[in-house]
């Protein structure tokens, strides 16, 4: 069964509130076009938490290596949409 | 991810199960089909786990790509260290032996009752004081970059093969070390961290600079680490180490890959340990300084995956 961008967005943005909720950001709320290290603050575990709580979430492995490392290095930072698009693809791809 | 709720700490950990079995023939451990026969009982087709345990200042994210790498052919554990990553900050208990008996605990939390044990810099530390307490429960050690006091007593930044380089950095980023601090390794995190607090945002280059010097470039570590010194023992706990004796490194005869930035500071705590562990394999990777297993992990992969393997061929064997 096909699971809409718009389920996965929604998703990921209350993983990441629940995540974040004794954080005390400065932040007016997670968009698409927040990111993890910039504004959320996110430690690189944080990332690694993440990545479990998803892949629990959607009962899979999502390969999320392909999206943290690039050239063989992690990537500085992700955005909220970029993740979006890359378990989008990965669910209906 | 979940947590082990142990006697004094609570430790996030995480494991990745083995993904190809011992009788594909894809899995590099695969000994063909008179393998497979040879084994009596399918519990010995397990490998035991591969534990690795991370530095300083730092969580288990630090091995997470190697141990997606490493468990093709070994169940893989990570875990953040107390005070460190998710896990809980206790007052106290910072000491290598406090956290070798962590380790214990979150080994028969686990039920892991014997693993390979894999550790950087300061983690080193942690699991060869596991291996005096508990060698019974040690398949073999691999120590990535770890200085050891008794054969390296002072860490002064003069000393670092690439300092005057690294000197120019950290002076353009308005950070000034005492060069002759014989406990550098401390110092440097600590500025660094300091640092990254009143770095503002979006300053990508400055951060780029920083993560040449420090694995970990977030906000929320640099945060962590500086509490964990500011309000737990953890500074006194760390300057005040013994650390592991020559009579107890010498009684430790396990299996060993011990692997070496060719430019790190650890340097001759690697060029010593040759004398004292004989048994164990030595290897040096070119072009590279303490944090290689984030620079390089390429090489710190294969270099693991052909110590295991030939690990297994032994076994086997035998």
């Amino acid at each position: 069964m096909q699971v809409t961008e718009t389920n996965i967005h929604s998703t990921i943005i209350n993983i990441l509130q629940d995540m974040t909720q004794e954080w005390e950001l400065e932040l007016d709320g997670i968009t698409g076009n927040t990111k993890l290290v910039e504004d959320l603050s996110f430690a690189s575990v944080d990332i690694i938490h993440l990545v479990v709580t998803l892949e629990e979430h959607f009962k899979q492995k999502l390969g999320f290596d392909q999206l943290l490392m690039r050239g063989g290095r992690y990537v500085d930072d992700l955005s909220v949409g970029e993740i979006v698009t890359f378990v989008t693809q990965k669910l209906n791809g | 991810m979940p947590v082990a709720h142990l006697k004094a700490v609570d430790l996030n950990y995480l494991q990745l199960p083995q993904k190809l079995s011992l009788d594909s023939p894809l899995n590099p451990l695969y000994q063909g089909e008179q393998g497979i026969e040879g084994e009596q009982d399918s519990q010995n087709d397990i490998p035991s786990n591969l534990v690795m345990v991370h530095g300083l200042a730092t969580n288990l994210a630090f091995w997470y790509h190697l141990a997606l790498e490493l468990s093709v052919t070994h169940p893989v554990t990570l875990f953040d260290l107390r005070g460190h990553g998710r896990s809980s900050m206790p007052e106290n208990g910072y000491t290598p032996p406090q956290m070798a008996e962590d380790l214990r605990e979150l080994l028969d939390y686990l039920g892991i009752e014997t693993a390979h044990l894999m550790a950087h810099s300061f983690g080193g530390s942690v699991i060869l004081d596991f291996a005096c307490a508990y060698p019974e429960r040690v398949e073999s050690l691999i120590l990535v970059d770890v200085r050891l006091r008794v054969l390296q007593p002072r860490q002064r930044l003069r000393d670092w093969p690439r300092w005057k380089r690294t000197q120019r950095i950290l002076n353009r980023i308005g950070v000034e070390l005492d060069e002759d601090d014989p406990e550098s390794g401390y110092q440097i995190l600590e500025a660094i961290a300091r640092l990254q607090m009143r770095l503002p945002k979006g300053k990508h280059r400055l951060r780029r600079l920083l993560s040449k010097l420090v694995p970990e470039n977030s906000q929320r570590t640099a945060s962590r680490w500086l509490k964990l010194l500011e309000t737990t023992s953890a500074r006194r706990d760390l300057k005040n180490i013994e650390g592991i004796s020559l009579e107890q490194l010498q009684q430790i005869n396990k299996p060993t890959l011990a692997i070496y930035g060719e430019s790190s500071p650890t340097l001759p705590t690697a060029n010593a340990l040759k004398e004292v562990w004989t048994h164990a394999h030595f290897e040096f990777v070119p072009l590279a300084g303490h944090f290689f297993p984030v620079s390089q992990p390429q090489a710190l992969i294969a270099s693991v995956k052909s110590f295991l393997k030939q690990l297994n061929y032994l076994d086997n064997a035998c």
